[in-house]
């Protein structure tokens, strides 16, 4: 699916260079559910930022579905990523004056999707997370977990191939976060690759592998063999 | 995806309901403050242009070279003459005189002014023709022609051709035809005519086309396209200089008037009047510095409206930049960003537009009125202007959703999803900027106004010369009533309720329209004494409440003060004179006493006549306004004779309610054949004020709104530099900053771009005051007061906006505004 080769971020003041990720080396198959895992400020979340082209490398290469994508302007990344990227975050990120049913289908208003196509898939997504009760609602009147799923339910319904997911637990309780994880967990089974950050060693354990990040460096990749 | 942009647009509109409320409401006053001004600047300065060709119309004035009067009227019988020694110059004449005459309709008597005008009129003015024949129906000399709104006046709810009215009790008339009535933006104020060749037998006045130095009509010329008023106006002058030459050519110039200055020339004597008795309406002429002013102060607020909107978009930006990052994760591009920014800043730009209109509907009409303009709502949708509007709106809306559009759009969607406050958009130079130019028109706008204030109430307020309260002005009309004045005058003040009664050919009020040039025995040439002049009656001065400064007032106490008629049996006569404080100076006694006892005469010649008046000066009069206070008082001087054109009563204080009944039952008594014509000479003044006075007043209401719609953008600025500092407050709350140390610092920096603001209005207001102020012969002072006062109130203001919202921020708990980031 994806391969960073030497990957280097940088960030520049004026006198002082910060590395936020260090010569890093990743390859991700497509299908795969992968959890990386380290402290605060090691690098998760540029490193997701890059692999969902929100941000850009300095240097190095980004190979997605073997196209090097690491020179591409935002605008170029912006195609690729609406095409195949799906994005799950710690703080839902829905837009308040937008109901469930609107903020599902804002995925697809920048796709060229016919209307009636468009309420039909959102009707479809929003039954396959267990939202479709809530379809008129305002997200401020859902709870952590419905929000979350509605995040979800935003992030795939324009089938893209990869879900990329910060956190996509911090917000929640205990019983909300099992919820989402089962989730993720279920679509992964269906094909989407993922890609989550996350702190909860219990929920990396949903993952087929775990990629640990120090200072900007990959220190440890570890396999979970499934029973 | 436009319906989700307009979706997103309208609850944006309503979750921030009350920002928006400021933001439509800002620009929709603005919006109709600039409409109303136009409406109003637009119909001013569409005056007279309905006439066909009117850039080629001209009107024929007369300007006397000794005294420098000029005159809107010229010589009765030369106009034709000249018309017909320059065929290929002229290609249309037409004549017209207002006279105010007793009107009979049955039994039913009522004084209305008609218009004698030539044949051609209604064609030369492009009247309408409502029925009857308009270019046929004055070629009988007993037809007349009304407008639509004298036919309701004469004969309400009937036909009104085929009727009948007489004139002074023994003209009859028949009307003919019925045109439409004057637009209120043409200088005509005529409703009922007839033939022009009627008015020597109405005036009992044989000679009349025989004088060639009478000057009661106004005539009117369509000039072919290849000749200018000015060379035509010089061929005018050749054929007078040619044909009657002598002192007459000596001491005249010719003008021809364009059309379209007449409505903005406030200079000519004996000038058509402006009141149509008819409808009501008057159509004061007007400075064309005041018309650019008002124009000047729609443009300003327009432009501080839309500052202020975009001002206010911007600064409601910073609020939507998560949702900008969101749509960005989820495919958006920049382009489509932009477009919805611009899309909701036009509907916004829209739905202000739209009330707007509401507002100029609901206000034109007010407006108009206190404006003394007919304005309706209606002239917004007619041609361009609509057009216009809406154009201005797209610009408005596209311009003000540009500048978020393009920094908010701009932002990195890994930054603008952590909902971060940006620090990016835009630079802090243009905002100050934005910040600077807003601040400098609205000091500039309070200060003008201040200033515009003080001058209002300076000429409102300065001493008129002469004291209006408690006088009836009785018109003596007609040969009945002059023949009785001096009855009438002994009768009335023997009552307890008259203090004074006097008369006289003109009063305060009224046109200075006679003149007289005097010499001096033994004098240099250079000797001038170029004067109005004022027949008066005995007890004019004490009557009209006009102080002496040196000598006495005129009287028939004093047998030598009258001067007798003068005619071809008796050329040579003589009296006591009055002038007034101006003319004392011209003739160079600069100490009012010096003029007491010279001796001055008046010589000329008429027929094979020489005349002189000798002229004893026994008084000095203060200057009295007795047109505008905007000109400086003419000189005048008075003589003791017999023209009483009009009777003027003092009535002892509180006594008018019993002395106005009385004053009829005795014109009633020696005037039975007219209705009396009175008037009360404060309202006749307050009249001529008035208009003028709530003009600027309107100004100020105006300006006033501009300035407060500034207001309202400088908190929204404030508000919006608060927000992007929030986490900068917050550290430095940490680090032990009091909420007072952080108001300060963010008051002071918004602070020192009014002081900025200042140094850019002040003399930008102060060059157009100046040049406003020039237009008054008394005017205030230019001092410093108005723009410190203006400054002071714009620093007034920032400060306490800036302070409201740097409260609010700075009192965050920093935990909040530190996890902003």
């Amino acid at each position: 699916m994806l391969k960073l080769q030497d990957l280097t971020k940088a960030y520049r003041t004026d006198e002082v260079e910060t590395v936020a990720l260090n010569n890093v080396n990743i390859e991700i198959e497509t299908g795969e559910f992968v959890a990386i895992m380290g402290p605060s400020g090691c690098g998760k979340s540029t490193l997701l930022n890059i692999i969902g082209m929100l941000d850009t490398p300095s240097s190095g290469h980004y190979f997605f579905k073997d196209e090097d994508v690491a020179g591409y302007s935002e605008s170029q990344l912006g195609v690729i990523r609406k095409q195949h990227i799906g994005f799950i975050f710690q703080s839902f990120n829905l837009i308040d004056e937008l109901t469930v049913a609107e903020n599902i289908e804002l995925a697809l208003l920048y796709h060229d999707i016919p209307a009636a196509e468009r309420k039909e898939r959102v009707a479809a997504v929003m039954d396959k997370v267990g939202i479709a009760h809530r379809a008129k609602h305002m997200p401020s009147q859902l709870s952590g977990g419905q929000q979350q799923r509605v995040a979800v339910a935003r992030a795939v319904v324009g089938n893209q191939s990869m879900i990329l997911a910060d956190e996509p637990t911090g917000n929640l309780d205990t019983a909300h976060g099992q919820e989402v994880m089962e989730m993720l967990q279920k679509l992964n089974e269906e094909g989407t690759t993922i890609v989550m950050v996350t702190h909860s060693p219990s929920h990396a354990d949903y993952a087929r592998r775990t990629i640990n990040l120090l200072d900007g460096h990959v220190v440890t990749e570890s396999m979970r063999s499934k029973i | 995806m436009f319906a989700n942009y307009l979706n997103m647009t309208f609850r944006n509109i309503l979750k921030f309901r009350l920002y928006s409320a400021i933001n439509i409401i800002g620009l929709a006053v603005g919006l109709a403050v600039s409409i109303l001004i136009i409406l109003f600047v637009a119909h001013e300065t569409s005056f007279d242009k309905a006439v066909k060709g009117s850039d080629r119309v001209y009107r024929l004035n007369w300007e006397s070279n000794s005294s420098g009067a000029r005159f809107a009227t010229f010589f009765n019988p030369l106009s034709k003459n000249i018309a017909e020694a320059y065929p290929d110059d002229v290609e249309d004449l037409t004549r017209i005189t207002l006279s105010e005459r007793l009107l009979n309709i049955g039994d039913e008597k009522q004084y209305q002014t008609i218009s004698f005008v030539d044949p051609n009129f209604f064609d030369f003015f492009s009247y309408k023709v409502k029925s009857g024949s308009a270019e046929t129906a004055l070629s009988n000399l007993n037809n007349a022609v009304l407008t639509e709104a004298a036919a309701e006046l004469l004969f309400p709810g009937e036909d009104a051709i085929g009727k009948s009215f007489t004139l002074d009790g023994n003209h009859d008339f028949q009307v003919t035809a019925i045109v439409d009535n004057n637009k209120s933006n043409s200088h005509q104020v005529s409703n009922i005519f007839v033939n022009m060749e009627m008015l020597p037998v109405i005036w009992n006045d044989p000679t009349f086309w025989e004088r060639n130095f009478s000057d009661q009509l106004y005539h009117y010329l369509r000039l072919a396209p290849n000749i200018t008023g000015d060379v035509f106006a010089a061929k005018a002058y050749e054929y007078i200089k040619n044909n009657i030459g002598g002192d007459f050519a000596n001491n005249i110039a010719v003008y021809a008037q364009p059309l379209n200055d007449i409505h903005f020339n406030t200079e000519l004597q004996n000038e058509m009047t402006v009141k149509d008795t008819v409808t009501g309406l008057s159509k004061p002429a007007r400075q064309r510095s005041d018309i650019s002013i008002f124009g000047f102060v729609a443009l300003l607020t327009l432009i501080i409206a839309t500052f202020n909107f975009i001002n206010m978009q911007i600064a409601q930006s910073s609020n939507r930049i998560k949702e900008v990052g969101v749509r960005k994760v989820l495919g958006a591009s920049r382009k489509q960003i932009a477009l919805q920014f611009i899309l909701e800043s036009t509907v916004m730009a829209l739905i202000a537009l739209v009330s707007s209109l509401v507002i100029v509907e609901i206000f034109a009409p007010f407006f108009g009125s206190m404006l003394g303009v007919p304005l309706t709502a209606d002239q917004i949708y007619s041609g361009g202007f609509i057009s216009g509007l809406i154009l201005t709106t797209f610009l408005v809306g596209i311009i003000s959703g540009f500048y978020p559009a393009l920094f908010v759009s701009g932002v990195l969607p890994a930054k603008a999803i952590q909902g971060r406050v940006f620090d990016g958009i835009g630079s802090s130079k243009l905002r100050a900027g934005l910040v600077i130019l807003q601040f400098s028109i609205a000091i500039g706008l309070i200060s003008a106004t201040g200033v515009v204030n003080r001058q209002i109430d300076f000429a409102l307020n300065k001493p008129l010369g002469y004291q209006p309260e408690d006088v009836i002005v009785v018109r003596l009309n007609n040969q009945e009533a002059r023949d009785a004045y001096q009855t009438m005058h002994d009768q009335l003040i023997k009552s307890s309720l008259v203090q004074n009664v006097s008369a006289a050919s003109i009063i305060p009020t009224w046109d200075l329209s006679d003149g007289a040039t005097y010499s001096k025995e033994g004098e240099s040439p250079d000797f001038k004494l170029v004067t109005r002049l004022i027949i008066v009656a005995d007890g004019y001065f004490d009557t009209l409440g006009m102080n002496m400064v040196a000598g006495r007032p005129l009287s028939d106490d004093f047998a030598a003060d009258r001067t007798p008629q003068f005619s071809p049996e008796n050329p040579h006569v003589s009296g006591g004179l009055v002038i007034n404080e101006t003319a004392a100076k011209q003739a160079g006694w600069t100490n009012p006493v010096d003029a007491i006892g010279q001796q001055v005469y008046a010589a000329f010649s008429f027929g094979n006549t020489n005349y002189r008046i000798d002229s004893n000066i026994v008084g000095v009069v203060e200057d009295a306004h007795f047109r505008s206070i905007r000109s400086a008082p003419a000189a005048i001087a008075f003589g003791l004779g017999d023209n009483e054109q009009v009777m003027v009563i003092k009535v002892s204080e509180g006594n008018m309610s019993k002395a106005v009944p009385f004053v009829d039952s005795i014109w009633q008594q020696h005037v039975p054949s007219y209705p009396i014509r009175r008037s009360f000479l404060e309202e006749d003044y307050a009249s001529f004020y008035a208009v003028e006075g709530r003009v600027f007043r309107m100004f100020i209401g105006f300006a006033g709104i501009a300035a407060m719609i500034a207001c309202i953008g400088l908190y929204g600025l404030a508000s919006f530099i608060a927000d992007r500092r929030t986490k900068e407050i917050g550290v430095r709350k940490v680090l032990g900053a009091s909420v007072l140390n952080i108001v300060a610092m963010l008051s002071w920096e918004l602070s020192k771009l009014v002081i900025i603001a200042n140094i850019i209005a002040w003399p930008a207001a102060w060059l157009m005051m100046n040049d406003w102020l020039a237009g008054f012969s008394y005017r205030i002072n230019m001092s410093i007061t108005p723009y410190l006062i203006a400054g002071i109130i714009a620093f007034i203001l920032a400060y306490a906006t800036t302070s409201l919202r740097a409260w609010s921020a700075a009192r965050i708990n920093p935990i909040y505004s530190l996890k902003s980031e």
